[in-house]
């Protein structure tokens, strides 16, 4: 769900269901370093109720794509850190020799 | 995979059925949950979603104590044996009596527990503990879940993070003032090295053993010899796991879980 104003898409606030911190930080970095970004922040306005609120500022391009991107990075960044895991594992396993 | 339905028999312990019940959740099972499916309300209970086990044990009068482990817990690889109560007179008396599960095929014939019967990881977990004429008669049905919903589901035991320290001398630290440091620190991380001509230095040997407990820097004088810091993008996990799983296959599958949940929100806002 996204909450943005029709003549201004470079700011708007997403409300994702069944999500919490795990993808909200995650993000949360990832967005940071991105220059395009002004202002990120999210909230979660209840504890029991699973419910994330994501507010994107940029400084021009639409909130939505930099944040698509964002999680893109942060798939990557996951794959990445999932083979050389996976590598150091079975080199710690099998010592070259 | 953990027991989350226990039918009981008979239980004429002291133990009461709900103690005994929660017990018996939470004992770590030895078995890849990656194997099974979810079971959820309106699932029958089948080969694919349920292990079920059978627990029976009597201390018979007259014979001492009987302390119940969970090596006691008997893996049914057919499914339950506790035969449901069907009100249909008609019923074929030659037909197999439904029991509370439906499994299709003996779990026994699925590869990977052809050599591996499924058992409780650690067989010396005490259950219960019986007194003479007393018996329990459970049989547990194990289901698929995650931690969020129950601990007992939880393949992690602990598992937390730090970041790297990072030991730096700003300045030579030689001789005496070398050995001291050395012996404050309580790891050990400091080393001195022999520079020839009998003058010694000392040398940040291990910095990952360090603790941060900042004895190295007590004292007057140390804070402008010696730095503490952390690096900020070296991170040490330790991952402790209760037994289904290995601990770097936890590793990896968290991060999936991390992947998943990205595509989720990459869909949902094209």
């Amino acid at each position: 769900m996204e909450h943005g104003s029709f003549t201004d898409n470079s700011a708007a606030t997403f409300s994702l269901t069944d999500e919490d911190h795990t993808i909200a930080n995650a993000v949360r970095f990832t967005l940071n370093q991105d220059p395009r970004v002004t202002f990120y922040g999210y909230s979660i306005p209840h504890p029991s109720e699973a419910r994330v609120n994501i507010r994107v500022q940029t400084t021009g391009d639409p909130a939505r794509e930099v944040l698509k991107d964002a999680c893109q990075n942060l798939m990557l960044m996951c794959r990445h850190v999932r083979c050389t895991f996976d590598k150091a594992v079975e080199d710690l396993k099998q010592p070259m020799l | 995979m953990a027991i989350e339905k226990v039918l009981i028999a008979n239980n004429t312990s002291i133990i009461q059925d709900e103690v005994l019940a929660h017990r018996l959740g939470l004992v770590p099972i030895r078995v890849d949950p990656r194997l099974f499916d979810y079971l959820s309300e309106n699932d029958q209970p089948n080969e694919k979603n349920t292990i079920v086990f059978k627990l029976h044990v009597q201390c018979k009068r007259g014979s001492p104590r009987i302390t119940v482990k969970s090596d006691a817990l008997k893996w049914l690889p057919n499914g339950s044996e506790l035969v449901k109560e069907t009100r249909n007179a008609a019923s074929d008396s030659s037909s197999k009596p439904e029991t509370y599960t439906y499994f299709g095929c003996s779990q026994e014939t699925i590869p990977e527990f052809v050599k591996n019967p499924i058992i409780p990881k650690y067989p010396d977990i005490i259950i219960a503990k019986l007194g003479p004429g007393q018996e329990i008669e459970p049989e547990a049905h194990a289901a698929k879940g995650i931690g969020k919903t129950h601990a007992k589901w939880s393949p992690v035991a602990t598992a937390w993070y730090r970041m790297l320290p990072e030991v730096v001398l700003l300045e030579d630290i030689e001789d005496d003032l070398a050995e001291e440091l050395k012996s404050k620190c309580p790891v050990n991380v400091f080393d001195i090295e022999d520079l020839g001509k009998g003058r010694r230095r000392a040398t940040v040997a291990r910095p990952r053993a360090c603790t941060l407990c900042r004895e190295c820097i007590r004292g007057d004088d140390w804070e402008k010899r010696v730095a503490l810091h952390r690096v900020k993008d070296h991170f040490i996990f330790t991952i402790e796991s209760t037994g289904a799983l290995p601990p770097e296959v936890l590793f990896t599958e968290a991060v999936k879980i991390l992947e998943d949940e990205c595509e989720r929100v990459i869909t949902e806002l094209s």
